[in-house]
């Protein structure tokens, strides 16, 4: 028996039938075109280029130029060592940077992005052992100019079209921080150039 | 049995929505504030808890009573130096040591006091942290520089402690930029900004006049 408040025939009203429709369809695009939870926190990238500064939440790059190089020469292990020869396992790249942290003390890190998205991290303090002049893992003072580089371990085909890119601190960028992406416009030519001006050994003695 | 609609036209009575609009608009104000305001009291807790965020302003030689002890600065030396004495090749600097004496309360212990955090600021905003890494070319003051608060390193190594209502000296180094005048610094003694009352709180001494 059915109860005496149900209606004998319940009305429809296709109008909002499909207007509900309709709407939990955007509700679901909504939700899917929504930006994960990486790519909300996910850090902002500034570009630049060469010899030009780019300042970021608290640090600012100047890449002044690069360069190659088939080995280095550094200081031996200990006191007085003997020097030693680094080679690296592909080529080693230099950048020459002006780094300032403009707000508080800390680390600036470098890596090299390929044209195919491999990234190359920049080389630690121990190798090569130049001291004061690679600026990898070298706590730096705020509002003091360092002037130094950042060495990379690359495959000497990897070169064309690479990016530099900086970060404020030692592991990975924070979340929500910049990065400063540097294109070192490296055409086939610039390369080339390059490759032609590497010398077989640079010496990094102090 | 379905109600008839009701009649349309100037004369109708107004409807449920438009009965109701001031109470709805109400409703979702409040439900808005009921959102809004926990998440900008967690928000202010989170950042106050974080980092030092209040600070107690104190003129150069003052008093001032912070975490259980008595703090103040007695001295500050200024020294340029070579453009690479942090290690690395950098613009020109001074090394700045601040010298401050603290009075430790009896209910705090030497060990929490050196639970400090010594940094230095600019009217800039500029932070610096105790210990620039340069201490050996300061023979003078290389036996007591460090970071810590409640103890130092004296003569032959050995840490001395600060003594309770006994003025113990600490220095703290930095390294700024020379064209920073010294006028323009603060040295701050902070502590865990979550243990300080109320949270964030920290000393800013004016090192100028």
């Amino acid at each position: 028996m059915r109860a005496r408040w149900i209606p004998a025939r319940l009305p429809i009203r296709w109008s909002l039938v499909v207007a509900s429709l309709l709407v939990l369809a955007v509700i679901v695009w909504l939700r899917r075109s929504e930006p994960g939870f990486a790519d909300k926190l996910a850090p902002f990238v500034l570009e630049g280029r060469m010899e030009q500064r780019v300042e970021a939440r608290n640090f600012a790059v100047y890449v002044k130029r690069i360069k190659l190089a088939e080995a280095y020469l550094t200081e031996g292990a200990g006191f007085g060592g003997k020097p030693r020869r680094v080679a690296g396992d592909g080529i080693w790249m230099s950048a020459l940077v002006e780094v300032e942290p403009l707000q508080e003390p800390g680390y600036v890190s470098a890596w090299l992005r390929t044209a195919d998205g491999r990234d190359y991290v920049g080389a630690p303090q121990d190798r090569p052992k130049v001291r004061g002049v690679n600026l990898g893992e070298q706590e730096l003072a705020t509002g003091l100019l360092a002037s130094g580089a950042y060495f990379f371990d690359v495959p000497a085909d990897a070169l064309q079209g690479a990016h530099l890119r900086f970060f404020w601190g030692m592991s990975k960028p924070g979340d929500m921080d910049h990065i400063i992406d540097i294109d070192l416009q490296l055409d086939p030519e610039a390369v080339h150039k390059l490759r032609t001006e590497a010398v077989p050994m640079i010496d990094l003695t102090p | 049995m379905i109600s008839p609609k009701s009649p349309a036209g100037p004369d109708a009575p107004p409807g449920w929505w438009r009965r109701n609009h001031w109470w709805l608009l109400g409703a979702l104000l409040l439900g808005a504030m009921a959102f809004w305001l926990p998440y900008r009291d967690a928000l202010r807790e989170f950042v106050e808890t974080r980092k030092p965020s209040h600070p107690i302003d104190v003129p150069l030689g003052t008093w001032a009573d912070y975490e259980g002890s008595r703090w103040r600065v007695t001295g500050v030396q200024r020294q340029d130096m070579k453009p690479s004495s942090a290690g690395y090749q950098h613009s020109d600097s001074s090394l700045v040591v601040v010298t401050y004496e603290v009075l430790r309360g009896t209910s705090v212990t030497s060990e929490a006091l050196d639970r400090c955090n010594g940094r230095m600021s600019d009217r800039q905003g500029r932070h610096w942290r105790a210990g620039a890494m340069v201490h050996s070319q300061l023979p003078q003051a290389f036996q007591r520089l460090g970071t810590d608060c409640g103890s130092r390193m004296g003569k032959e190594f050995l840490r001395e402690k600060a003594m309770p209502a006994r003025p113990f000296e600490f220095h703290h180094l930095f390294q700024v930029p020379r064209d920073v005048p010294t006028s323009e610094l603060r040295g701050e003694i902070a502590f865990p900004p979550f243990k300080t009352t109320p949270p964030g709180a920290y000393l800013r001494f004016n090192l100028g006049p």
